[in-house]
């Protein structure tokens, strides 16, 4: 095989692509994987995994040079002095907000998964027969169990903590222990329970190994120390990432080329044989152009990025992006409304406090707009929650010299009471006014078209957040917390890191791009299954649901390359 | 800043005076010559200046050798993370309160050596200390705080911080 040709390519090298590449890989396929991004080595490219808080310079403060070159980026609450390394710089990787849109990207290898929040709650078929049950988007053309056993494979590989819950909207799993609740969050689990039929305080499933098993040794994982510190890349692997996991593990097939630096400019159409060939790349460090060929193509840039690549593959049969047919490439973009927040505080369990810490917290699963339309907003949301106490600092005002020393080195801090956060996550609905586009004037460094994004909230976003500080300050205040503030961020779409949608799957290909195995309906040799192929976005973060259609699609992909039927 | 703030502000003054009013090794020179392109880039012995006073109104270096030079650190955060219009008024107001000192040394006589931090005192109380002043010396006092309180000493010794934290327990005694 030459340099140039391949079985796969893999466009990606992040939560999803990391995926495809591994099973294409396990396949035997002989697999290019690309990422625009440099190449982070497990535990030798966390330069500080290990460093302690005082070695910082900064002490944990972000320059002011950088938050001024970096207004979007620094907006992302994973954003700080220790792991600043690995989100793009704005200034470097421009893009037109149409509307606003706080675009957080990690260009790298590992992408996002370095810096991911490690939620991973199954999607149920309250999410799957949605849109048509409600009458939004369109129909999926997968239900749950499609999907199921695809999770199954996923969260054994990765391995994820939770319980058995038996909640129909957050199906069960295969899970290593959970973390316990601290007492005020099984307090309030059990103060819900009480007073409502339709809503559970849960452990927040989470991609961390609790208890490992072969699986997770041989790929070189530890347990989870629960140190916190996962953003920083975990040098002992206790949470998922490609980096730690799949990335490793296709290479040690022998079957993984990778190659950092490559940013693809375009798929490339065979007119003749109505199917993709290659991929064409410009090296970000010199700028050459190289093309590689292969048989599938799998496209997994990150939902927005993976939109541009097919929007600027254009050839005679696709003169507005490949598998364009249906017109809709690049709309009906969703994300999560992450703007409200609501917190108080508990006077109770004063003489209760936890020891050590748990990298996650709880969640409580949808339960608005679940068996049935019961509010004047469509779909619903779910929720974190969690409660902790912290110790105060020394006030030291009015204070110097000897005093001043005395003051902060005799000081015991005094723990807060209970302080208790929820914030929502809702669905927000696929619209054909959501869209991202190329810029027909303006390129970038490598002269790729700048990425035009407008994406906006809309009277439902407004709606259900009412609903949503509504229903928690009654929660809130049934189980006896006062002080209950409620916060609309403001935030725009984006600092969500879940825009879904734009190369969204369904049935008909006159409405959608991607049939019920993530194939483009017009160019069956290219998949997408990174977060541009949902068809709507649940309230789940998204992706393990991702990881599991990867894996799908590639089972798929293998077996149509042996039947010659791709 | 408030009433109170700038009270405090006058405290500091006069507390970091006793430790500063005759050191004379820079005090013909001008901080402000030091700021370029928005960075305050001091020489030694204004670096030298700046922990002496912090140590004046923060005084550490007896507790601990894990307590890093807060003279470094302050420079440091003044440069990263402040506007450049705040840096230029800590300058300011570190040339004031050399200049400050300067007067002050100068009415010292003989007589009234005994009683140099009251010769400081009654300079402070014919003239309203500037805003560029009392900015300087709160930001000394703050910075060296955060520098006390973010290091290995203080985390370790107040805090119990652990980079591997012990074994969660979900519900214990407070």
């Amino acid at each position: 095989m030459s340099e140039y040709k391949y079985d796969a390519i893999v466009i990606g090298a992040g939560m999803s692509g990391s995926w495809a590449a591994k099973e294409l890989c396990e396949k035997g396929l002989k697999t290019l994987v690309l990422d625009r991004g440099r190449n982070v080595k497990h535990v030798q490219d966390y330069p500080t995994a290990t460093k302690q808080p005082w070695e910082f310079d900064l002490r944990g403060d972000i320059p002011l040079s950088t938050l001024q070159e970096n207004p979007s980026i620094s907006k992302c609450y994973a954003y700080r002095e220790d792991n600043a390394h690995f989100f793009v710089k704005d200034t470097e990787h421009p893009y037109v907000q149409l509307k606003p849109f706080d675009w957080i990207r990690g260009y790298q290898v590992g992408g996002k998964s370095l810096m991911w929040a490690r939620q991973t709650q199954r999607w149920s078929d309250y999410d799957f027969a949605g849109p048509a049950r409600d009458g939004f988007a369109v129909d999926w053309p997968i239900r749950y169990r499609d999907l199921a056993p695809w999770y199954d494979k996923v969260e054994r590989f990765v391995g994820i903590a939770g319980n058995q819950d038996g909640v129909d909207t957050v199906p069960d799993g295969q899970f290593l222990p959970a973390w316990e609740l601290n007492c005020v969050e099984q307090y309030f689990a059990s103060e819900v329970r009480k007073n409502y039929n339709d809503r559970q305080v849960i452990f927040g499933r989470c991609a961390h190994l609790t208890k490992p098993q072969a699986i997770h040794i041989e790929q070189g994982r530890g347990s989870c120390l629960s140190r916190k510190e996962c953003e920083r890349g975990c040098p002992f692997g206790g949470y998922f990432s490609a980096n730690s996991s799949t990335i490793p593990w296709a290479y040690r097939t022998g079957n993984m080329t990778l190659r950092p630096h490559a940013i693809v400019e375009s798929i490339l159409y065979d007119e003749q044989s109505a199917r993709a060939y290659g991929v064409r790349v410009i090296d970000a460090e010199s700028k050459e152009v190289t093309e590689y060929t292969a048989d599938v193509i799998f496209l997994n840039a990150g939902a927005i990025n993976s939109i541009a690549i097919l929007q600027n593959s254009i050839s005679n049969r696709f003169a507005n992006g490949l598998g364009n047919d249906a017109g809709v490439l690049g709309k009906y973009v969703a994300f999560h409304n992450y703007r409200a927040k609501i917190t108080a505080q508990y006077e109770g369990m004063a003489n209760r406090n936890v020891i050590g810490q748990k990298p996650t917290s709880a969640y409580i699963p949808r339960f608005r707009n679940v068996y049935g339309q019961d509010t004047d907003f469509m779909r619903g949301y779910a929720a974190g929650f969690d409660a902790r106490r912290q110790p105060d600092s020394a006030d030291t005002e009015g204070l110097i010299g000897q005093a001043l020393t005395q003051r902060m080195t005799n000081y015991q801090p005094k723990l807060s009471p209970w302080l208790v956060k929820s914030h929502m996550m809702g669905e927000t609905i696929p619209k054909e006014t959501n869209l991202v586009k190329l810029d027909t004037n303006r390129v970038d460094a490598w002269g790729m078209p700048l990425i035009q994004i407008s994406i906006d909230y809309d009277d439902n976003d407004d709606k259900m957040m009412i609903d949503f500080f509504e229903q928690f300050t009654e929660m809130f205040e049934k189980a006896g917390f006062s002080e209950i503030t409620k916060i609309d961020s403001q935030q725009a779409p984006g600092l969500d890191i879940h825009e879904m949608g734009g190369i969204r799957m369904g049935h008909d290909p006159s409405t959608s791009l991607l049939n019920r195995w993530n194939q483009l309906h017009a160019c069956k040799n290219v998949y997408v299954t990174d977060g541009a192929c949902m068809t709507s976005t649940s309230t789940q973060n998204p992706s393990l649901t991702y990881m599991a259609l990867a894996a799908r699609a590639a089972h798929h992909a293998v077996e149509a390359l042996k039947k010659q039927d791709i | 800043m408030t009433a109170m703030d700038r009270r405090d502000a006058l405290s500091s003054i006069i507390m970091a005076s006793a430790a500063t009013l005759f050191i004379g090794s820079c005090a013909d020179d001008h901080a402000i010559e030091f700021l370029t392109d928005g960075k305050l880039l001091l020489d030694e012995s204004h670096q030298a200046y700046v922990a002496v006073i912090s140590e004046t109104l923060l005084p550490v270096k007896a507790l601990s050798p894990h307590i890093p030079a807060a003279g470094e650190f302050i420079v440091r955060m003044l440069n990263e993370c402040h506007r450049q219009e705040d840096v230029r008024r800590f300058t300011l107001g570190f040339d004031q309160y050399k200049l400050l000192m300067k007067e002050s040394r100068s009415k010292i006589t003989n007589e009234n050596a005994d009683r140099a931090i009251s010769v400081i005192e009654s300079s402070l109380a014919t003239a309203e200390p500037q805003e560029e002043l009392i900015y300087f010396i709160d930001r000394i006092k703050s910075l060296s705080l955060k520098n006390l309180e973010t290091s290995e000493y203080y985390l370790t010794e107040k805090y119990n911080y652990n980079q591997i934290p012990p074994p969660y327990e979900a519900c214990a005694s407070a």
